[in-house]
């Protein structure tokens, strides 16, 4: 078989082609940045927040750097939240992610919602960083973008707890609020395709069973999530973080041609579920192995997973910011060593 | 001086044969079986299970008319079903938004009492809580200040992205029994053990129990003063454990005992 590029492995494997590609591949649905990539580079966060040019380095010095194979943007989850007036913090420090401490909308009627969004806040700049990827690194590598869940938008525009306080007082509240995100998400989506995203990841992280029920998650994360991606019109990978078993089910029916677990998520009992609807990814723990961990334990769970038959091995959640590269190498190199053993 | 009575170690032995894997609960047996028997407690305790404050408020008001005494009314209603709820959230019946109204019925409860009371309940000891600095991910700090509040105890909640210096100048100032602080990111809880190596320059010992997302047992135990928060509703027990006068090192090695044990992974 003739040696596949990152990218058309990675495609492949989206698509379930397994007898088409050589090796599993090591892609990450999430962010990849960390701070070693940036010293590398001399790109820090927060200006790789809102600067295109520098937010394209540094979404594919993972892949540039260390072989994960993927290139991505942005690396915050606050982007879609900005545009809709909520404060966000960019941070200080070069590690640091942009977190939006808003107090919340009180009604989802209050949420203001600008015509022309797609030109609005960092959506430009992630957009056009897409660009850059696409023409440096995307004949070689993926480009897989991010946007948020509905649900997990919801709980930026209404603050999560009191989210949480109106499913149990006044659920149809939340509905609303995660209704807002079905359209813009899909035509933020859109435009990321339209920039040159490969893949784009829906990042449900505050859907997570950590946070909500499974019939909560079926209730006010789940039927958002297939809405919003039947609208995206190309292959999409939904990411949940949190023990994911009780949901697998829902994150399957989304239709997202992916499904990408966190590694408290039993994929023994999660793999069987994805046959013939779609594929899976996972599910190298971002934390005992990928964050303090070495290369014979990342390793180790590397082989577990293919072993176990994921789709495309993945970290679980995004990238810390402090992971080593030198761990990050091992992950993509355990896979490579597997395959030619 | 009155003091609030520690239920929640009976109702733990009780439901301690449970095991999630073994016998999976119903959130109906766990609550009939964890409701006090007598009706004036048992509606009161029912209304902090369901999150329900106005059937809270009602139901102590008329337990009052049948001459039971407020202090007996928030240990034996209001805190045993606070116990019930910390108990499904256990067993992972019931979730984080079950929790937080039943915490905000329960607190709406303490202050019919007090109201009746004619001055605050005593608490059982004062525990600062707070968020990483950098870090604004609350919801963990959120339910382990309700589950202590709940329990009896004080809290000072400093709330998210605390400095450093806040959380050392409050503990140096306030003195409490334990300390606490969550980060649900790798980048933030790098602040735990400059507060841990702070406090032990100031000669302040105390207990400070870390604990969220990313937070690992072997990063928090790298630190003096650090013990590993593991479950949220172990907060109770462990401050149960320093008010009682147990050092960090004790709280730390008998963690299993001091908080039930089985929800303990390591």
């Amino acid at each position: 078989m003739l040696a596949l590029s990152s990218k058309d492995r990675v495609m492949l494997a989206l698509k379930g082609k397994k007898d088409e590609i050589d090796r599993t591949p090591v892609t990450c649905a999430n962010q990849t940045v960390t701070v070693e990539q940036m010293d590398n580079l001399g790109i820090y966060w927060p200006e790789g927040h809102s600067d295109a040019e520098k937010m394209a380095q540094l979404g594919m010095a993972a892949y540039k750097q260390c072989g994960l194979e993927v290139a991505d943007a942005p690396f915050d989850q606050a982007v879609e939240a900005e545009i809709l007036g909520c404060e966000v913090d960019l941070g200080k420090k070069k590690e640091s992610i942009p977190s939006v401490p808003f107090h919340g909308y009180k009604e989802p009627g209050d949420v203001p919602i600008p015509e022309d969004f797609l030109e609005k806040g960092r959506i430009p700049t992630v957009l056009k960083a897409i660009e850059i990827m696409k023409k440096d690194v995307g004949e070689e590598a993926p480009v897989i973008s991010h946007t948020n869940g509905p649900f997990s938008l919801a709980g930026h525009l209404g603050e999560i707890n009191k989210i949480l306080i109106m499913i149990l007082r006044t659920p149809e509240k939340v509905k609303e609020f995660a209704e807002i995100g079905i359209d813009l998400i899909a035509d933020y989506a859109n435009a990321q395709f339209d920039a040159g995203a490969d893949v784009v990841t829906v990042e449900d992280m505050l859907a997570s069973t950590d946070i909500l029920s499974p019939q909560m998650y079926d209730d006010f994360a789940a039927p958002f999530n297939t809405a919003c991606i039947k609208k995206i019109k190309g292959p999409t990978i939904l990411h949940v973080c949190g023990k994911g078993d009780l949901i697998v089910e829902s994150m399957i029916g989304s239709g997202a041609t992916n499904i990408s677990v966190d590694m408290a998520t039993d994929l023994n009992k999660a793999i069987p579920k994805t046959k013939g609807r779609c594929t899976i990814m996972g599910s190298v723990d971002t934390i005992k192995a990928l964050f303090q961990g070495t290369p014979e334990i990342v390793r180790e769970q590397v082989i577990s997973n293919i072993r176990q038959g994921v789709d495309l091995v993945a970290p679980g959640c995004a990238l810390s910011p402090l992971t080593k590269s030198e761990l990050i190498k091992a992950m993509v190199n355990a896979s490579i060593e597997y395959f030619a053993e | 001086m009155v003091i609030l009575a520690d239920k929640a170690k009976d109702l733990r032995t009780v439901f301690r044969r449970y095991s999630l894997e073994a016998e999976p609960a119903s959130p109906d047996a766990v609550i009939k079986t964890g409701l006090p028997s007598d009706p004036n407690f048992s509606k009161v305790a029912k209304g902090v299970i369901d999150g329900d404050a106005a059937a809270v408020e009602s139901s102590l008001k008329a337990a009052f008319g049948a001459g039971i005494d407020p202090l007996t009314a928030i240990n034996d209603g209001l805190i045993a079903g606070m116990n019930v709820v910390s108990d499904l959230y256990e067993k992972g019946l019931y979730y984080l938004p079950q929790v937080m109204i039943a915490a905000d019925a329960m607190a709406v409860g303490i202050g019919v009492c007090e109201d009746k009371l004619g001055h605050p309940a005593e608490k059982k000891g004062l525990v600062v809580t707070h968020v990483a600095e950098g870090d604004i991910h609350d919801i963990g700090k959120e339910i382990v200040s309700a589950l202590l509040a709940a329990n009896g105890y004080e809290v000072i909640n400093l709330g998210r992205d605390v400095p450093v210096e806040d959380v050392v100048n409050t503990v140096r100032e306030k003195k409490p029994a334990m300390v606490t602080g969550t980060a649900l990111m790798t980048t933030t809880m790098t602040a735990f053990p400059r507060i841990a190596a702070r406090l032990k320059e100031l000669g302040i010992v105390i207990p400070f129990v870390c604990g969220g997302g990313a937070v690992t047992r072997e990063f928090v135990e790298a630190y003096d003063y650090g013990i590993h928060g593991v479950k949220a509703h172990h907060a109770p027990h462990l401050a149960a454990a320093a008010v009682k006068g147990k050092s960090w090192k004790t709280i730390r090695e008998d963690y299993e005992d001091i908080t039930g044990g089985y929800a303990y992974k390591w």
